[in-house]
């Protein structure tokens, strides 16, 4: 507003102006820069979609023409590096002070800042650090010069996306949730936000009740081009899962969303997809084995045998079965629209490890403090032949967990 | 006494000779022609859009293709529901049918007649059909020239009940001339496939997802 003043004053009557040269010279902002932000932003402007592509967002964040998003660590000092010129609208002193004062009580403040012929840089440093709190900020901060001169525009204006540590950008490029875009961090701010606790284990724990089931069986819902359920796909992986939440997904495309929610903020922790299953011939079932689904994506409950030229195959069963007793294909509808029994080879789940507390969440079945508790998802152990239609019957049950 | 090699191959032989029955046994007027995959069940469409995104290179996927013909057959009782497109794509005439648990490719005579070729061509010929249409990496083994009734598989040990991915395991072979592929579409967490005769039933299928909700919960009370 001052600047729209300065313009109008520009063409002033002939004697007006002796009082115009008294006046305090426009202290014009240039650009805001904010050197302890992460810079790790790609895609502000270009539509992508899930998609991680290394498009810079434009440096520095904020010109008067443009107001870039920035993303910074919560508990740190907030650093400006601001532009601006000292318009010759009027009398141009040698040295100025600046102040300004952003949301949650951040203030800017510098003194005595040698003003240059044509454009002057000075940093600032935030006079306290950001709120401790995952968060979507309007940082619009009010620039004022204590020192009588005018600031145009005297408002800048961004958008901050506060973290908890700095984003895990290492996989970038090859892993396609890995990497920090605009639209990824708005996604995982907005998810973690809400949930007003800093400890890993409860954002994990709360991410995981988002989907209080998985899915085994492509929806209609989800565009093909995401490969529903399993989202492996050209197109940010599990990251489109966040639009389709009431669809879900298979468990490890679960993990793979929760864990790129977690390093997209930089929360601490591990998270890994951890598959679970028995096995008859060890320890009669009881024993829980288990395998990281990123190194070994076939792993799982694969035991056969013959007995009396009839193949037995190993299986975990959802749900009480008899011996004897035939059963159709897994989850087949009855005229009741009760479900049959369902034989698995595995229980997958997310591994959390922070500040050396493990914990593995389960799609819907619940956290589990052991690998053996999670076997406690399934009735029990048993050894199927196979029936007509992809039937089975039950030829012995191994292994009971509830 | 079976060992447990011989005992997977027959039972491999056994579904893979049950699902090339079925197929059979569809009398042509049985085929009922849709316009438009949107005809479909929303559920069974995303199931095949799905898996054939798995298994078809772009090339020769029929969702990705031009002029395709469709039908449909709806199983009474326990006979499975079948999708059926007809189309060309990579200089070859192509009919895919696809159950609710297989694909079953059949490559038109009038494209590639495998028993008319030499016999030291013929593997070769098989494997570039398959290198051409199928987007994993197929390589089957030949214990003799393929000729009519011929069958061939990727990996006889792979189990199709167990298997992780669809790729593990492809079964293939000469029927009357025509050169056919079956590809298995594992769920790797099952033990086996869903119900084939409740493909096409959408109530079937809603009341299913209503199940996967609930189960986990009655799980997590335990």
């Amino acid at each position: 507003m001052n600047h729209t003043r300065a313009r109008r004053r520009s063409a002033p009557a002939a004697d007006e102006r002796p009082r115009e040269a008294e006046r305090p010279a426009t202290l014009a902002l240039r650009a805001i820069a904010f050197p302890s932000s992460h810079h790790l932003l790609k895609a502000c402007s270009d539509d992508v979609g899930w998609r991680y592509e290394p498009l810079p967002c434009p440096a520095p964040a904020w010109t008067p023409e443009r107001h870039g998003p920035i993303s910074h660590t919560m508990g740190e000092d907030l650093d400006v590096a601001l532009t601006f010129e000292l318009m010759k609208d009027g009398r141009r002193p040698e040295i100025v002070d600046l102040r300004g004062d952003g949301p949650a009580a951040l203030r800017f403040a510098r003194n005595a800042i040698r003003v240059a012929n044509d454009v002057t840089l000075v940093q600032l440093k935030s006079g306290r650090p950001i709120p401790r709190r995952v968060a979507k900020v309007s940082l619009d901060i009010r620039w004022s010069a204590p020192s009588g001169e005018p600031v145009s525009p005297e408002q800048s204006e961004n958008v901050a996306y506060v973290t908890m540590g700095r984003p895990e950008v290492d996989q970038a490029g090859f892993v396609q949730e890995d990497g920090v875009t605009l639209k990824r961090m708005d996604r995982a701010v907005s998810w973690v936000e809400s949930l007003r606790t800093l400890r890993p284990h409860g954002i994990v724990r709360a991410l995981m009740e988002r989907f209080p089931y998985y899915s085994l069986r492509p929806s209609p819902k989800v565009p093909p081009k995401y490969r529903h359920p399993t989202y492996f796909n050209h197109e940010g992986g599990a990251w489109p899962m966040s639009d389709y939440v009431e669809e879900s997904g298979e468990c490890q495309a679960i993990v793979r969303l929760v864990r790129a929610i977690l390093r997209q903020l930089g929360v601490p922790g591990e998270a890994r997809t951890l598959l679970v299953w028995a096995d008859p011939d060890v320890d009669g079932g009881r024993k829980a084995l288990a395998a990281y689904w990123d190194e070994d994506p076939s792993a799982g409950l694969s035991r056969s045998r013959v007995v009396n030229g009839v193949r037995w195959i190993a299986a975990l069963v959802d749900s009480p079965v008899e011996i004897g007793k035939e059963y159709p294909a897994s989850h087949t509808i009855h005229d009741g629209g009760q479900p049959s029994p369902g034989i698995n080879r595995y229980e997958a789940c997310l591994e959390f490890t922070h500040d050396g507390v493990t914990r593995l969440y389960g799609g819907g079945a619940g956290i589990f403090r052991t690998r053996e508790s999670v076997l406690r998802a399934f009735w029990g152990l048993i050894w199927v032949s196979p029936a007509p239609n992809d039937g089975f019957k039950v030829e012995e049950i191994v292994a009971r967990y509830y | 006494m079976l060992d447990s090699k011989h005992a997977l191959r027959r039972e491999a032989g056994f579904r893979i000779d049950a699902w090339l029955a079925a197929v059979d046994d569809v009398a042509p007027s049985e085929w009922k022609p849709i316009a438009d995959i949107a005809e479909l069940p929303a559920q069974a469409r995303a199931e095949s859009r799905y898996w054939c995104d798995q298994i078809f290179c772009p090339g020769a996927n029929p969702y990705e293709a031009p002029c395709v013909t469709r039908a449909v057959r709806c199983g009474a009782g326990s006979a499975p529901d079948l999708l059926r497109h007809d189309y060309a794509a990579e200089g070859l005439l192509l009919h895919v049918i696809e159950g609710r648990n297989f694909l079953l490719v059949h490559v038109d005579r009038k494209s590639l007649d495998v028993p008319a070729l030499p016999e030291g061509e013929r593997a070769a010929a098989v494997s570039r059909v398959a290198q051409t249409i199928f987007r994993a990496p197929l390589s089957f083994c030949h214990c003799a020239p393929p000729d009519d009734g011929a069958l061939f598989c990727t990996d006889a040990c792979a189990d199709p009940l167990l298997a992780a991915s669809w790729a593990e395991r492809a079964e293939g072979g000469v029927r009357r001339g025509e050169l056919w592929f079956a590809c298995y579409k594992r769920v790797s967490q099952l033990v086996g496939f869903w119900n084939p005769a409740q493909w096409f039933c959408d109530e079937g299928c809603g009341v299913r997802r209503a199940m996967r909700r609930a189960a986990p919960r009655r799980r997590s009370k335990r």
